[in-house]
């Protein structure tokens, strides 16, 4: 009996061992959540497939790639006509085709997600309307802007089992969103806005506003002795790992999250989210729930003025996740990425 | 369905009477130049990429295209990727490393004059990067200093041997320090390898005990 229980307390270490060992489980979820995940993958597949419907031979043929070509890492926060992507080309699309493309969109993003990206691709419109080229892709002679030059390319065949990416992109905007199974990333996606504030209608847009006034708020809430762990004795000018970089991960800097109050981890969790969360909330909240189990080895690096309305950079990094919000010189122009070093592109759903 | 599909394209008519910014706020007059170094085994690896803006781009252009006749050969790449080589210094331990070009990628020349090129450059120095201990890298780019913005990191070491502990940098990115240090491979420690290893104790105590009593 007494060897029967030894035997039962050794072989209870290694399973808690085993348990407590395995890093933050990627896309761990309650049973709920699984199940609204895949309600979803199954709606995105569908939609994805009208889309295939709706558009001719040549119009499939252009939207779909090969699972593991080159496509995948061919994104760029550049203009079309300066960056020549690959897809489906908004403004090539009939009405009803670019219906099932936007519906496609609204079901995989998030209403926040889906807002932010309409908003980005206004921002371009604003450009189009400022002086910008437009017209059919750029026709090379230099960049052309506005809502018409996004593309739209599927990675892999659309699968509620086998991996595939919605790859959604064009200037200021890069969604990779890989799917596996009832699982899926947003890594690596790039936001970015020029202008970073403008009006339609009397009404004030900012695509990245969130983004830029939560991360205020968190450098504003710091005590002294955590601003000077946070902020960097450095300017910062642009990206570090931004388009290009796929597989680099850069030694961490600045303040340490877990230092922080429950209510500055929020706020943190808060910026988080404005990139998490462009996904479906059934695919962005496991992944948040990741990104909180690991705040314990998560920096937040600042580098400029803390003024509100000031160029500031800001960084957030921890083991699955890098965000970068990059001012280009002014407030009115900014780039963004954001990558999970452990799960850019499905890497890990393909591991699994 | 949430947001009406046509909401995008009603708004994008009522923008037209919004507010402008220009066209383009790119980097115009200043070359973004980024440095990514990676601490190896078997050596330095510094990453190079080159983005000119649009009004100096001509300058690079006039550069590398030295007999201007308005074609890039691959020699003439080369002596310019060479010509970034001499301006890197890299030292460690305060002893300046022998630099070679491994390899270089260019863009067009529409595209360098568009603001939007980069040039990349591999660069690397295969020396051992000294013994156990603690190690200074001293990274210094003087490529076209004065019209430039610079950005310079640490890669995380793939090799478990090395380890970073901390980046000095001058304010413009031109200069950055970095200390490491060389040790024995590192298994990860985690609360659970912790468990395990107190585990695989009780197994052995456990085992030996019976085998005592057998």
């Amino acid at each position: 009996m007494r060897v029967a229980a030894g035997f039962g307390a050794v072989v209870f270490g290694v399973f808690v061992a085993v348990a407590v060992g395995v890093p933050a489980q990627r896309g761990a979820s309650s049973p709920s959540t699984s199940a609204a995940a895949t309600d979803v993958s199954s709606r995105i597949v569908a939609s994805a497939q009208k889309l295939l419907a709706a558009l001719d031979d040549a119009g499939r043929a252009k939207l779909q790639f090969p699972l593991n070509g080159e496509q995948k890492a061919r994104w760029s926060n550049l203009p079309s006509g300066v960056f020549k992507r690959e897809g489906v080309r908004l403004g090539d699309l009939t009405t009803a085709q670019r219906t099932a493309l936007m519906t496609l969109l609204e079901t995989a993003f998030s209403a926040s997600g889906y807002r932010k990206v309409t908003e980005i691709m206004r921002g371009d419109d604003m450009l189009l309307g400022g002086g910008g080229r437009g017209g059919p892709r750029g026709g090379g002679r230099g960049p052309a802007f506005g809502s018409d030059e996004y593309y739209l390319a599927f990675v892999g065949a659309p699968s509620t089992t086998e991996r595939w990416m919605l790859q959604f992109g064009g200037h200021h905007l890069a969604i990779n969103m890989t799917f596996g199974g009832s699982r899926a990333t947003l890594a690596p996606t790039l936001t970015g806005a020029q202008p970073a504030t403008y009006t339609v209608e009397g009404r004030t847009i900012r695509p990245l506003g969130q983004e830029n006034d939560r991360a205020f708020a968190l450098i504003a809430s710091l005590s002294p002795e955590q601003r000077k762990q946070a902020i960097l004795p450095y300017a910062v000018s642009d990206l570090v790992l931004g388009p290009g970089q796929d597989g680099r991960t850069i030694q961490p800097e600045g303040l340490r999250v877990s230092t922080l109050s429950s209510s500055q981890q929020a706020t943190v969790m808060e910026i988080v989210r404005e990139w998490a969360g462009i996904a479906n909330e059934a695919f962005a909240a496991p992944r948040l729930a990741d990104i909180r189990a690991n705040l314990r080895e998560t920096y937040f690096a600042w580098s400029g003025p803390t003024t509100p309305g000031s160029v500031a950079y800001f960084r957030i990094q921890g083991p699955a996740l890098v965000i970068e919000y990059a001012p280009q010189r002014d407030v009115d122009h900014i780039h963004t990425i954001y990558r999970d070093p452990t799960n850019d592109y499905g890497a890990a759903f393909a591991r699994k | 369905m949430r947001a009406s599909n046509s909401i995008l394209g009603a708004l994008s008519l009522a923008i037209a009477s919004a507010a402008v910014a220009s066209v383009s706020a790119h980097r115009v007059d200043e070359i973004l130049q980024a440095a990514r170094i990676d601490l190896r085994d078997d050596g330095v690896a510094v990453d190079l990429a080159l983005t000119p803006g649009a009004d100096v781009a001509d300058s690079i252009v006039a550069a590398i295209d030295r007999d201007r006749n308005g074609l890039v050969t691959s020699d003439e790449q080369t002596d310019y990727a060479a010509s970034i080589v001499r301006d890197v210094v890299v030292t460690i331990d305060g002893a300046r490393l022998a630099l070679r070009l491994n390899d270089a990628s260019f863009p067009t020349i529409a595209e360098l004059r568009s603001g939007e090129g980069t040039i990349r450059v591999q660069v690397g120095a295969s020396r051992l990067l000294f013994a156990n201990g603690p190690h200074q890298l001293f990274f210094s780019n003087g490529h076209h200093a004065g019209r430039s913005v610079y950005l310079a990191n640490a890669l995380v070491p793939a090799s478990t041997r090395v380890s970073v502990s901390g980046q000095r940098r001058t304010f413009d990115q031109r200069e950055l320090t970095i200390d490491y240090s060389i040790g024995m491979a590192q298994a990860g420690f985690t609360p659970g390898g912790l468990l395990g290893m107190v585990a695989g104790v009780l197994i052995v105590r456990y085992t030996r005990r019976h085998r005592n009593r057998a």
